[in-house]
């Protein structure tokens, strides 16, 4: 029998200016498969977006991603990084769309799919992205290298049961 | 200054709004390897849903492609010529695409292989649309990637299955090996 599955966890929107946004207390494989994150960005000026997870700061992230704009596609790779990618931010709004696949397992590393739209700047991206980690995801932050986001942006977090 | 999301999971509610129109039908994690893995009589569901979702973290046992190891899907178990596709992927340094058509499968899913290093899965979601639709040939799409040491990427993919029949089934298989244990494939519906 089919069940309901994609369920909204969380929505939190940023009132005053913020350099980081930290999710904690994150329910475990007992409830929950795959997690999906939607943030909906404006920022003080163009930055690196990235993601943590559990506070692992150590070098334990690689990401990859493919880029096009309106002249020209970039394929880039960073082994070995203390966090990974989910695009940039800018003045002009930005969506992200991350897939935190099997995030409680503990016998995988994390994969983060991620798309990110930036339509107005940066072009528009998709990454894979690899948590070096077999720890179940229980918290994350994610952060800008430089500048803020702005108020108004906003982050939605889904489980989807499987 | 950061702004915290702390606690907002053991609040009131934290269990959420039932998400109805998606909806899980059937998952499999397997416990031991396995070459293919079937979803059958789906066209149970050919007046609830409109769409399917298939989500996979996958590993195979092959060392043919070293560290990574695409995943094929069939539908109705055709394994004629009857699958076409296009890709675009980066692998770190370029971007490109490819396609073609007259395959036996849809490869649609990247994952990652025995020459892996431990514990690396690949990853990828597909969307197979209009499911149940008996007037047109089917499109899947899907975004998939594996990050491994040396062969990395991210890409795209879509696949036309040029058969207008309602899907009743779904093939799910490792194209030069076996799925290794801890591959997870979960199959929902979208109404």
């Amino acid at each position: 029998m089919p069940t309901a599955t994609y369920i909204p966890l969380a929505t939190v929107t940023v009132g005053t200016s913020v350099t980081s946004v930290t999710f904690s207390n994150i329910p475990g494989i007992a409830s929950y498969r795959d997690l999906v994150l939607v943030s909906d960005t404006v920022a003080s000026g163009n930055a690196g977006y990235y993601i943590q997870f559990n506070g692992d700061t150590g070098n334990n992230y690689s990401y990859l991603y493919a880029l096009g704009d309106s002249s020209s596609v970039l394929s880039d790779v960073q082994p070995n990084i203390d966090s990974v990618r989910m695009g940039n931010t800018s003045t002009a709004r930005g969506t992200h769309r991350l897939n935190i696949m099997d995030y409680s397992a503990t016998d995988k590393h994390k994969t983060i799919l991620v798309r990110s739209d930036i339509s107005n700047a940066t072009g528009t991206w998709m990454f894979t992205n690899r948590w070096a980690s077999t720890a179940a995801v229980t918290s994350f932050r994610i952060f800008i290298l430089s500048n803020t986001l702005s108020s108004g942006t906003t982050f939605s977090l889904y489980g989807i049961k499987g | 200054m950061t702004l915290s999301a702390l606690g907002i999971f053991s609040a009131a509610g934290a269990g959420g709004v039932a998400g109805g129109t998606y909806e899980l039908i059937e998952s499999n994690i397997l416990t031991g390897n396995q070459a293919s893995i079937d979803f059958s009589n789906l066209g149970t569901y050919s007046s609830t849903y409109k769409h399917l979702q298939l989500r996979v973290t996958g590993r195979s046992t092959t060392t043919f492609g070293n560290e990574n190891d695409s995943f094929y899907i069939r539908l109705n178990a055709d394994s004629g010529s009857n699958y076409s596709f296009h890709q675009l992927f980066g692998n770190g340094s370029s971007v490109s695409s490819a396609g073609s058509t007259s395959q036996t499968y849809a490869a649609l899913l990247m994952m990652a292989s025995n020459g892996a290093g431990a514990s690396i899965f690949g990853a990828g979601v597909v969307d197979i649309l209009d499911s149940y639709s008996t007037s047109k040939n089917k499109t899947m799409r899907s975004f998939t990637g594996v990050y491994v040491n040396t062969q990395r990427f991210a890409m795209i993919r879509s696949s036309a299955w040029l058969s207008t029949a309602s899907i009743t089934s779904i093939t799910v298989g490792s194209i030069d090996g076996s799925m290794v244990a801890g591959t997870r494939l979960s199959l929902y519906g979208v109404k």
